[in-house]
């Protein structure tokens, strides 16, 4: 059923962009990236603000291929990954309505992926998943649909408009324990603007979303029994064996946030905070429910854009904070085998754990103006990412602390105007200083892989610094001269190294071509 | 229509969502308890007692507390919210000379509130002669990887100073046959009084065919042949051919072995052996029972209808169990998966207060109880050499886990009767 939504979804967002087709002009790769940075209100929550953005339609779609490999990596994350990926993406202007949308789906090939043996991703901010001692392939497949509608001004002051997505993965664990695991969310946030004056702009969003998982693990041989471990977060788990259980993940999410645009001729600035909270809850069985966690995430963001436009230079400029707060908030339940109940009750919760992250981050992009591309580009950029983990009781740690910088410079050749011809070069290079991070651990059953293994290699990788190298090149070109269509061919390579806890690399490899119209 | 399906929807989805978010605000950050334990005694005439020993064990999150005390009541302290199992034991003397292990437990015991009380009723049983030296249950694998349970066995030592006759001693493993949450619900009038066999059997004799010595065990095996061999399991690790006792089960494939047969007593309400041709307890771990009926007593669980039962929770599953009354069980030994399903413990406290595993299926493993030791770390010996094995009625503290299984450990001493003689 949901495959089938899915590809309805797909088809119609296809169309749509065919559609686009028509009426769009000529875009080159460095054309369409400017264009799009340019769009902030697109980047934010905010589909009302659309209107305000001014932008032209566009289409892009495109297929890639990638291969990601080296023991530089998180314990949960393949060794060797190999994806497949196609994607499309348009904005359309219409007469009385301004839509985006886009679609992307991607299949996953992953190789020896340890310690995950119950959720598609083990990094979503679910402390509550199971684990064994076998590394394994896995075979994902995600689907990504998203769209934005928005009105024109109603009354010179005021628009309307509506975020949505719906993301859906598939994964399977090939070894046992197996896992089939099925994750989905529905996210809808409406949105409404205000035009205080020509130049001052405030927007008002809410969101909503519904999030599901439904893992259920189980093994092909029925002879051999695995060993698995429930996690409880911070190396604390609880060790089973057989064939693992099922788990019914389940949970929304609420949210606010506010925008202020003030927009001139040369000058575009945006601020945007946002505030989320989730709940998910975590049930054991489908047949016989058994509540054995919940988690309460709570998220602020803010982040100021700013984009001046020069005759020649243009800057791009945007910094922002974010933390994220989980609560880990573990149940005492307890079976009623009376014959009037039979079941599961929940007697008890309380906080066992929370998980903290801050992350400050600051961008910074200087553009040498090539009509409606850039001649060239050069972007700075900082992050400084805080991660502050505790199991209170028995009380357990998990700390890091790191700042990253990172340089990039873009050439955009110009070959030929006839067919639009374009080279655009990249290069990139980055290095993270580790600042400060440790992992203590209180707990029972230290001798635990989830101690031992997980959280120990967890702890390396956040820890570590390391260099970061990259390239890009990517050919485009008009596909006839009387079209407007034009196709693209582009190459990338990134490099990550290390010496730190005996890692080594991670290098990454992809290719993708497609079109723009 | 679809427009009134689509709000309903959305009121439900509000609600849900509501009532989530309601939920976890709720919480807040653990913090740790305090509980008391009041002991109630069931055995009138106690001449003495030896302190008390309390442990609070949270199997699933490996949070371990004891605490020693003499009165009738003790506090415990930084107790971390969970489901706990609590046991409390001691020896007693009674005014006639007849020494008692006391024991009581508690399992299952849901921990969330600050200064709780809890009310524990603690039951003797005279310290038995007779022991289970050493099981093994979780079976073994062959060379193709397949699995293999024939080799099961279960040993009974003498570790008393006195010969016994093993002859009309019982053998029965309890239901459920694995450890699982869902317990059986027995019928309210029982009360403390019974636990519950799946299977049962008896040793043949006529009163003194079959004595054991002190120091000396007998061997009972599923099928009592050397699973070396090429037929069967190379790769397991036991030569069942000297046992004493088999199971037989008139298995054409694993034919009658010169080992002497148990006398098979009840299955599913009746004497006869039932449709499956072979013996075997969970190689996830049973709970194994050995029982002496008094004399003057009679206990027929297949033509006595009070001393069988259905499980009450499942009304229309017509399964019949046998009521064993705790009074006449000698030893009783509960084997689990591993650590954490201890929340399904079967075997009331006053028969095994603890639980062994070996953790693992198929692993040529099992489990073994342990030699007492002075204070030099040698072993403690009766007059005649018999080794005197720790016996608290605590599988946890009176066996080692996951041993290589031996028959005989410690060349303990084989009856003079063993056919391989």
């Amino acid at each position: 059923m949901k495959r089938n939504i899915v590809r309805g979804l797909g088809l119609l967002s296809f169309v749509w962009l065919f559609g686009t087709s028509l009426y769009a002009q000529v875009l080159s790769p460095a054309g369409l990236e400017m264009l799009k940075q340019q769009k902030f209100w697109l980047h934010s929550q905010n589909a009302a603000g659309t209107v305000f953005d001014d932008t032209r339609n566009y289409s892009n779609v495109n297929i890639g291929y990638g291969i990601e490999e080296g023991d530089f990596h998180r314990p949960q994350e393949g060794e060797n990954i190999k994806s497949l990926n196609v994607g499309s993406e348009g904005f359309l202007s219409l007469k009385d309505v301004y839509v985006w949308g886009k679609f992307s789906f991607e299949q996953k090939n992953v190789n020896n992926a340890g310690y995950n043996a119950s959720i598609t991703d083990p990094f979503r901010g679910m402390p509550y998943y199971v684990v064994d001692l076998h590394k394994s392939k896995w075979r994902n497949q995600y689907y990504d649909l998203e769209f934005r509608v928005g009105t024109p001004i109603y009354w010179s002051k005021i628009a309307f408009g509506l975020q949505g997505a719906y993301t859906a993965s598939i994964a399977t664990k090939q070894r046992d324990p197996r896992v089939d695991t099925r994750f989905y969310t529905l996210d809808l946030i409406p949105s409404i603007t205000y035009s205080i004056a020509e130049k001052h702009k405030l927007g008002l969003t809410f969101e909503y979303a519904s999030i599901k998982e439904d893992s259920r693990m189980s093994n092909a041989n029925n002879y051999v029994d695995q060993d698995y471990y429930e996690l409880y977060g911070l190396g604390v788990a609880v060790r089973g064996i057989g064939s693992g259980r099922t788990t019914n993940y389940f949970g929304h999410k609420l949210g606010a946030g506010l925008q202020y645009n003030y927009i001139t001729s040369r000058v575009n600035l945006l601020f945007e905070g946002t505030y989320t909270a989730k709940v998910e809850n975590v049930e054991v069985s489908f047949d016989d429910p058994k509540k054995d966690a919940s988690v309460k995430d709570q998220s602020i963001q803010a982040n100021v854009s700013i984009y001046n436009k020069g005759n020649r230079y243009s800057h791009y400029f945007k910094t922002g904070y974010y933390f994220n707060h989980i609560d880990g908030i573990q149940y005492v339940s307890q079976r009623d085998n009376s014959e009037s109940q039979k079941g599961w009750m929940d007697l008890f919760k309380s906080i066992r754990s929370t998980y903290r992250l801050h992350v400050v981050s600051a961008n910074y992009s200087l553009y040498k103006n090539m009509g409606e591309e850039y001649s060239w580009k050069l972007d700075a950029s900082m992050m400084y990412k805080k991660y502050q983990d505790e199991y209170l009781l028995p009380n357990s740690t998990k700390r890091a602390e790191n700042l990253y910088f990172g340089l990039c410079g873009k050439k955009n050749v110009a070959l030929s105007d006839l067919m639009n011809n374009r080279l655009l070069l990249s290069i990139s290079a980055g290095y993270n200083k580790s600042l400060s991070g440790g992992y203590y651990y209180g707990g029972s059953h230290a001798d635990y892989i989830t101690v031992t293994q997980i959280e120990k290699l967890d702890n390396n990788y956040l820890t570590s610094n390391y260099y970061q190298i990259g390239a890009n090149i990517t050919y485009s070109q008009k596909y006839r001269t009387d079209k407007k269509a034009n196709i693209f061919a582009k190459a990338g390579y990134d490099y990550v190294k290390t010496n730190d806890y005996n890692f080594d690399h991670r290098s990454h490899l992809t290719f993708s071509i497609g079109a723009n119209f | 229509m679809k427009k009134y399906t689509i709000i309903l929807v959305l009121i439900a989805l509000t609600f849900v969502s509501c009532h989530q978010f309601r939920e976890v605000n709720e919480a807040e950050n653990v913090t740790p308890l305090s509980v008391s334990v009041k002991l109630k005694m069931s055995i009138e005439n106690l001449a003495m007692t030896e302190s008390f020993l309390v442990k609070f064990d949270n199997y699933s999150e490996g949070l371990h507390l004891e605490k020693e005390f003499s009165n009738d009541e003790v506090h415990m302290d930084d107790i971390v919210p969970g489901i706990y199992t609590i046991n409390v034991s001691g020896v007693a003397i009674d005014q006639e000379g007849s020494e008692y292990y006391l024991n009581g437990n508690l399992v299952n015991v849901a921990l969330f509130d600050n200064e709780a009380s809890i009310e524990l009723l603690l039951q003797g049983l005279k310290i038995s002669p007779l022991v289970f030296k050493e099981i093994y249950y979780a079976g073994s694998r062959t060379p193709l990887n397949a699995v293999y349970f024939r080799d099961q066995f279960y040993e009974i030592y003498n570790n008393s100073s006195e010969t016994l006759y093993l002859d009309g001693i019982y053998f029965a493993n309890l239901t459920p046959g694995k450890a699982k949450t869902t317990l059986p619900l027995w019928p309210e009038e029982d009360g403390h009084d019974y636990v519950y066999a799946e299977r049962v059997w008896r040793f043949p004799g006529n009163g003194t065919d079959y004595p054991l010595k002190s120091g000396e065990s007998c061997v009972i095996s599923q099928f009592a042949a050397n699973h070396k061999l090429e037929q069967y399991n190379p790769n397991s690790p036991v030569d069942c051919s000297s046992s004493e006792f088999e199971f037989n089960m008139n298995n054409p494939n694993f034919p009658d072995q010169p080992a002497i047969d148990m006398v098979h007593v009840f299955y599913n309400g009746k004497s006869e052996l039932g449709r499956i041709p072979q013996y075997l307890t969970s190689v996830f771990g049973g709970a194994y029972v050995m029982f002496k009926v008094p004399h003057g007593d009679t206990w027929d669980p297949v033509n006595d209808p009070a001393m069988k039962t259905i499980d009450l929770s499942k009304p229309n599953r017509k399964t019949y169990y046998a009521k064993i009354p705790i009074k006449y069980v000698l030893d009783a030994v509960e084997a689990i998966n591993n650590e954490s399903m201890v929340n399904a413990k079967r075997v009331p406290a006053v028969l095994d207060a603890g639980l062994t595993y070996v953790g693992s299926t198929y692993c040529s493993l099992g489990v073994a109880r342990k030699p007492n030791k002075d204070k030099n770390g040698d072993f403690l010996r009766r007059e005649n050499g018999a080794l005197i094995f720790q016996d608290n009625n605590n599988s946890t503290e009176d066996f080692e886990k996951q041993v290589h299984p031996e028959l005989r450990r410690y060349k303990t001493g084989m009856p003079s009767w063993n056919h391989s003689k």
